[in-house]
């Protein structure tokens, strides 16, 4: 599913977040948003998702405003929000649940897909007996069961430390290629972003503004430590420098 | 593969050792031991006018078994009857308080326009609308059971409606979003997100409300009626300060409030095993 966001504005109260952003992601994508703490990253993606009414513009799925969409959207949010009274098992199941998949093919999605994620020897356990990178994996399961053909993620391994971060980033590449949906990915991670996306989205901060759209052209599986990959990261960095925030990369 | 990489440690808590469990029952054994022997020490020096252990023990166990010849009733009888109080009180409080406070925390508007009836009422002692509610069910026949069951219900209202309704507001709204962008309509939101979410909250107000009412149900029939462990105690004093009938009775009605204590805890485990 291909999505376009054409001149999207948002306002809290008299503040304005978001001003005027318009970008394409193509069906199959994957497209990192980046930009300074507070820019409206977030927002942009509850607007997406439907969770929030923009002030202005539009939000087009595969060219159609975004109305009937449930079950188009997937969502990963920054803190998980993992249901904690309900076992790694119901909370994938719980959208399948929600759009009234039938209890077999439901009960046979839930374990497919937490096999892709590697938790079914997990499936047991609750969220917070599970360890940071597994509630990370396991939102995502949440989040792709239910076969959503646009999955939204909001700076899902922020919380981790490097190595598990690196892997998981290797994980979702590997999930994305193999289910073939189309990824908006927020992260402050520059690195994050050129190892993940095709196409880098630079916000400017608050209000949000498009400061850049990159396209990354680099075969995968890529090297951190490739030139093309160092000149990719040392382009973005140039684009955000005078940015009064520091980015981690 | 990634598995091994990102496991966390999944041996069991560590048992218990065998003196910590010692501990776990030597310690209240040893409180318990450590009171009584003081009560002792108050009787020897007569401070007040307490009955000693060994009699008030003697008495209880009887209570428990023969009962008072008086009323012809034995200890379970009479905690029965004021139990039986107690259910219909706070059944009635629960049944009436929990809905309420759902709908009163997840609408803002709902709240402001209950707050001020709820906070004005609430501080006021459950134990204070009793001469009120001997008025208000004057016309029944045996108004002293509803008066006893309505006072209860008052001390387990407050407490269900305040905790359900925090527990309601304090919900993370990410998890109200989660489900949302799955595809969840208003009421599977109630079902799925909000009840459980809310339920530990719901279930401490159902054990506090128990436990005021238990303590409200014991005051009230010190008022009027001639059944209950609260009428027991205060009847004992009154033909006569029958001081070991007065402490068994309490000590009855100790017991009974750490049970039902101790169920809701029974209760909250099972319920929540996420905790
Ligand atoms: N529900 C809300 N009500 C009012 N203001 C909000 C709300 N949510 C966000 N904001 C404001 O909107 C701005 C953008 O917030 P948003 O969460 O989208 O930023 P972000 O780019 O995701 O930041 P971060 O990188 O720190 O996650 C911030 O200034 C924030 O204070
Ligand atoms: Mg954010």
């Amino acid at each position: 599913m291909a999505l376009t966001l054409r001149n999207v504005s948002h306002f809290y109260l008299e503040r304005q977040v978001l001003d005027h952003v318009s970008l394409h992601i193509g069906t199959g994508k994957f497209c990192c948003i980046t930009g300074p703490s507070g820019c409206g990253k977030s927002t942009l993606l509850r607007l997406v998702a439907g969770l929030e009414k923009s002030a202005g513009g539009a939000i087009l799925l595969d060219g159609a405003p975004s109305s009937a969409r449930s079950g188009q959207i997937g969502m990963v949010f920054q803190e998980g929000a993992l249901f904690p009274w309900l076992t790694a098992r119901k909370n994938v199941s719980f959208g399948l649940e929600m759009q009234g998949f039938k209890p077999k093919v439901l009960a046979d999605l839930t374990e497919e897909y937490l096999s892709l994620v590697g938790l079914k020897q997990f499936a047991a356990y609750y969220p917070n007996q599970l360890s940071g990178g597994m509630r990370q994996r396991l939102a995502m399961a949440r989040s792709l069961a239910y076969n959503p053909s646009l999955v939204l993620m909001d700076e899902p391994f922020a919380s981790l430390d490097a190595q598990s971060r690196n892997l998981m980033q290797a994980e979702l590449t590997r999930i994305w290629r193999e289910t073939k949906k189309t990824v908006m990915f927020v992260t402050h991670s520059i690195d994050e972003a050129v190892f993940l996306a095709d196409q880098i989205v630079v916000l400017s901060s608050r209000p949000g503004q498009v400061k850049a759209d990159i396209p990354v052209e680099l075969p995968r599986p890529r090297l951190r430590t490739s030139p093309a990959f160092v000149r990719y990261r040392e382009q973005i960095l140039a684009l955000i420098e005078n940015s009064e925030v520091s980015y981690e990369w | 593969m990634l598995e091994q990489a990102v496991l966390p440690e999944l041996t069991d808590p560590p048992r218990k050792k065998r003196n910590k469990r010692w501990l776990d029952l030597g310690l209240p054994l040893l409180s318990l031991v450590c009171f009584v022997s003081l009560w002792e020490l108050t009787v020897k020096l007569k401070l007040f006018a307490l009955p000693s252990p060994q009699d008030t023990l003697k008495t209880f166990l009887r209570l428990l078994i023969y009962g008072d010849t008086l009323y012809a009733k034995n200890l379970f009888q009479l905690t029965g009857a004021s139990l039986w109080i107690v259910v219909k009180g706070c059944s009635a409080a629960f049944v009436l308080a929990i809905p309420l406070g759902v709908l009163v925390g997840a609408n803002p508007y709902l709240e402001k326009l209950t707050h001020p009836i709820l906070e004005i009422f609430r501080p006021v002692p459950p134990l204070a609308w009793i001469p009120l509610a001997y008025l208000m069910f004057s016309s029944l026949p045996g108004p002293t059971r509803y008066v006893q069951a309505f006072i209860v219900f008052v001390g387990a209202f407050f407490p269900a409606v305040v905790n359900t309704l925090h527990g309601i507001k304090n919900i993370d709204p990410t998890y109200i979003q989660a489900a949302k962008s799955c595809g969840a309509s208003p009421g599977q939101i109630l079902r799925r997100v909000l009840l459980p979410g809310s339920l530990p909250a719901i279930l401490t107000g159902i054990r506090i409300g128990i436990g005021i009412g238990w303590m409200c149900c014991v005051a009230a029939e010190f008022v009027g009626g001639r059944m209950g462990i609260g009428f027991y105690i205060w009847d004992s004093y009154s033909t006569g300060g029958r001081a070991p009938e007065i402490v068994s009775g309490i000590i009855a009605i100790g017991i009974v409030g750490y049970l039902l204590n101790a169920g809701i805890v029974w209760l909250e485990r099972r319920l929540l095993p996420w905790r």
